[in-house]
């Protein structure tokens, strides 16, 4: 330690207590101090060159930057890997090299110190964290493009929900629509037939008048009255029917509404389908008495068109546990067992192209479902079918 | 028989109202140039027609028991040269369109008619069926002539 002129005193105890191997060099790269570090992982080296004893090699290592650490005068850093063992306790692996250099009095580089450290270990684990937080970032990456995706999965389904919500209520209009216009078709039916008559008696009793003979004028104003009092009477029925009167949400006798749909059935059904009518005492029920009517015509109307030559609809009424009870049963076909849930969904129909648009069933059933109430068709081979429709009396309306 | 000028046209006309029925017969009573049979059940109507031929038959559209267009192909069936009409108050378009389609219909005519209205198109309607079987008459005495022709010539 003599002969180690290079190092300044303060900086030895430090050369000597680093726990990493370090050796002082001069400039030719010949090992002239070891510390103790340096010692037990190369053993006693001084006087033989750095690369031999550091790296086992015979010549310089490649990347050494010794040559500038001279020159320029500052300590420099990098990293070297070693292929073979150089040292009882120096294995194979990855080596950081710092060579700081040490000047004289003058100002001249004189020596180096050179530091090394085995970061054969940090690297790996630099290397593998890396490589987590590459596996992080991917299975972030991974995991956003499929939230993304889901999102926008669930965004078009959201748009289908709406676009078919919207559909439905256009069809749902349509069909009420439609529905409408079949009652509106029969009943200006049921006004236009007698209007004919009075207006064709007219002309009669005018010609009589005009050339002064009375013949049949007696009949034909009886017919002028019977007509006259046919038409009030449709009015009257299509006001109760429609409950024009009625506020939208009202206590009504669900009988009425029944009597006033088979009124304007009637021209369909006489003298055809004969009505039996078994009312039991039934409290009135808060309903919308307009909706209500319209489920009851298109039970009554359904059970008409199914009954096919004679036939009967016979209708209950009873009240059940806080419930109103009311069955219509048509003498028609059985409705087969696997339609009997189908019919009431929408655009299912057992009825010839152009009669029935399938919907009919499908409003009922919405109907009484916002009473809070259910429909449900029951039916049996030659007992035709029944539809019970329980509405509760408290509706929730 | 005559020409169509002079020839009584035959009517057959149902409608399950009795109002209609009653109402029309007050008007045709008056009316000479037709014989109108007037009923009130298709049925019923249908079986006079196997009897005796019309040249016009009217139906209402909404019947009970048979719908007037059903009874109308029955009646087409029965007599294809008849001019068949149908007089509703049923204000159905489609109805309309597919009567005109399936039974081959000659005039629809809507509730409430005008008496004038009906009686002209009962007419031009008979006349048709007049001139059809005019028609029909003289092909089939044509064939008759050709036939003694032929046979003269040979």
């Amino acid at each position: 330690m003599t002969d180690a002129p290079g190092i300044p005193d303060p900086c030895r105890a430090l050369f000597s207590a680093h726990a990493d191997p370090a050796a002082v060099l001069d400039p030719a790269r010949t090992i002239r101090e070891q510390n103790a570090a340096a010692r037990a992982s190369f053993g006693e080296a001084a006087g033989r060159p750095c690369w031999a004893v550091h790296f086992g090699r015979e010549t310089p290592c490649p990347p050494c930057r010794a040559g500038e650490v001279l020159q320029e005068g500052n300590a420099l850093r990098w990293m070297m890997e070693r292929a073979d063992p150089a040292g009882p306790a120096a294995p194979p692996g990855v080596w950081e090299v710092t060579l700081v250099p040490v000047r004289d009095a003058a100002g001249r580089v004189t020596h180096l110190v050179e530091l090394l450290r085995d970061v054969t270990l940090t690297l790996g684990l630099e290397r593998h964290l890396i490589e987590l937080a590459r596996g992080l970032d991917l299975e972030i990456a991974r995991r956003t493009a499929e939230a993304e995706q889901l999102a926008g999965r669930a965004r078009e389904l959201q748009a289908a929900i709406e676009q078919l919500r919207e559909e439905q209520a256009d069809l749902l209009r349509t069909e009420r629509m439609a529905a409408l216009g079949r009652i509106v078709a029969g009943v200006a039916h049921e006004i236009h037939t007698p209007l004919g008559a009075i207006l064709s008696s007219l002309e009669l009793v005018r010609a009589r008048l005009a050339a002064g003979r009375t013949d049949g004028l007696n009949e034909l104003i009886d017919l002028l009255q019977e007509a006259s009092e046919r038409i009030r009477k449709v009015v009257q029925t299509l006001r109760a029917f429609s409950r024009l009167d009625a506020a939208p949400v009202e206590r009504v006798d669900l009988r009425e509404g029944i009597e006033s749909s088979l009124a304007l059935l009637a021209h369909e059904m006489h003298p055809r389908v004969a009505v039996e009518r078994a009312y039991g005492p039934l409290p009135k029920v808060r309903c919308r008495p307009d909706e209500v009517n319209q489920v009851f015509l298109n039970i009554l109307r359904n059970g008409v068109q199914a009954i096919r030559g004679q036939g009967t609809i016979t209708v209950r009424s009873f009240a059940e546990g806080g419930v109103a009870v009311i069955e219509i049963e048509n003498t028609g076909p059985e409705i087969p067992e696997e339609d009997r849930e189908r019919i009431f969904e929408a655009g299912f129909t057992t009825k010839p192209r152009g009669e029935g648009t399938g919907w009919g069933l499908a409003i009922c059933r919405r109907i009484v479902r916002e009473h809070g109430g259910e429909i449900e068709a029951r039916s049996a081979p030659g007992r035709g079918a029944t539809f019970r429709i329980t509405l509760p009396i408290e509706g929730p309306l | 028989m005559g020409g169509p000028g002079n020839a009584k046209i035959e009517v057959v006309l149902v409608d399950d109202d009795a109002l209609v029925t009653r109402t029309l017969s007050f008007l045709f009573a008056g009316e000479d140039a037709f014989s109108v049979q007037l009923f009130n059940d298709p049925v019923a109507a249908l079986r006079h027609l196997e009897q005796h031929p019309a040249h016009v038959v009217v139906a209402d559209y909404l019947m009970p028991g048979m719908d007037g267009l059903q009874f109308l192909s029955k009646v087409r069936e029965l007599h294809p040269e008849s001019s068949r009409i149908v007089l509703t108050g049923y204000a159905d378009k489609d109805a309309a369109i597919r009567a005109i389609n399936e039974v081959g219909l000659y005039h629809f005519l809507e509730k409430p008619w005008r008496n004038e209205e009906l009686l002209l198109v009962l007419r031009r309607a008979g006349e048709r069926a007049l001139l059809l079987a005019e028609l029909a008459r003289r092909t089939e005495d044509m064939a008759a002539f050709r036939e003694k022709l032929f046979r003269a010539l040979l």
